[in-house]
């Protein structure tokens, strides 16, 4: 093998098996160049670590009050996000039964309209129509119970809360 | 290494607890920090960088499998926002800018011109690492930094070993020739 051959694991030594490292030793040994380089390799280490030392957190105190008010701001977001999503869900299906509503109203028969006016051309005819209907009611009306008021004014009503208004009177 | 965090004070921070999460925060933010300033060389953005990491920790909290170190999960979040940063336009920009002034030297410097010739060492280490690719750097520093495994190191990269030893090979070499030509260079002795 050429020294080539064996840069790769000069530089790799501590990545190698114990039996990739015996052959490496044996050829440095032999070699002179492949010897310098492992110990460049190796004093290159030894430096690197001496100037990478662990840099020290200056203030941890405040790092962690930073750190703690940034949660609770991300907590304070997410809550509010599902409150909107919860409006805007609720404010969706309010919507859609509004339309549903409207849509089975205009769907629905006929017969559930209350009064319906005939068709008319004009708006002369239409209002003579409507006062025909009003006329109409006045001729037949309706047989109703009658209220409180007209028992009370007339006093033919069998109620017993008149009879004894009527006895108090006497 | 970060220090050793119970599994119940992870279930309780799992559940929502902030105290336990606080507690987590407390152990874990002097390594988070220091693994981010290796990186980036820079203390603010290095103190922005474990903010972030800790919001994404306690946002994936709930995602959090037992069998893996948090520790692990950790180094993995640091590593990848850091990446990240590296990869951004702000990472780039500052690329070579080394301050001299935030960078750590273990003082064994007896006279000015030592402590000058220190200075000036770090300085050149310092801009070599910033020549490394992102990942060759995130290995050099996984690896020869922090001394993780290569299967951690594999893990937290999600890289394969052969890859993670590619990139060793790389970073390792080019750091070597860096100083071997600053000695050539200064006729100073590196050996």
């Amino acid at each position: 093998m050429k020294c080539n051959d064996f840069e790769r694991d000069i530089h790799l030594y501590s990545e190698l098996t114990e039996e990739e490292r015996v052959r490496v030793d044996s050829h440095i040994q032999e070699c002179s160049a492949c010897k310098e380089l492992f110990q460049l390799a190796i004093a290159t280490q030894t430096l690197l670590k001496k100037v990478y030392t662990k840099s020290e957190l200056a203030n941890h105190g405040r790092l962690t009050s930073t750190i703690m008010q940034a949660i609770t701001a991300q907590q304070q977001q997410s809550t509010s996000w599902i409150s909107n999503l919860f409006l805007k869900y609720t404010m969706v299906a309010g919507s859609l039964a509004l339309i549903i509503a409207f849509g089975v109203e205009q769907l629905s028969p006929v017969g559930s309209v209350y009064k319906r006016m005939p068709e008319t051309n004009t708006v002369t005819l239409n209002s003579a129509s409507f006062m025909k209907a009003a006329l109409d009611r006045k001729e037949n009306p309706e047989a109703v119970n009658p209220s409180f008021y007209a028992c009370v004014k007339s006093g033919d009503c069998n109620n017993p809360l008149i009879e004894s208004l009527k006895k108090k009177s006497l | 290494m970060p220090e050793p965090i119970t599994p119940e004070l992870i279930q309780e921070a799992v559940r929502g607890s902030q105290p336990a999460f606080r507690a987590i925060v407390e152990a874990n933010q002097g390594f988070v920090y220091a693994v981010a300033f290796r990186f980036v060389n820079d203390s603010q953005e290095a103190e922005d960088i474990t903010q972030e990491v800790f919001v994404r920790l306690w946002k994936n909290l709930k995602s959090y499998r037992h069998e893996v170190k948090l520790s692990t999960w950790l180094y993995k979040i640091v590593t990848n926002r850091c990446l990240d940063f590296l990869k951004s336009r702000h990472g780039r920009q500052r690329k070579n800018k080394v301050d001299i002034s935030t960078t750590h030297f273990v003082q064994d410097s007896s006279t000015p011109e030592k402590e000058f010739q220190q200075q000036e060492l770090s300085r050149i280490i310092h801009a070599a690492a910033e020549e490394l690719t992102p990942k060759q750097k995130a290995v050099f520093i996984l690896r020869d930094l922090e001394g993780l495994s290569q299967e951690e190191v594999s893990e937290t990269l999600s890289m394969s070993t052969g890859n993670v030893k590619s990139n060793l090979f790389y970073a390792r070499k080019k750091m070597t020739e860096k100083l071997k030509t600053w000695y050539q260079t200064t006729d100073k002795d590196f050996l």
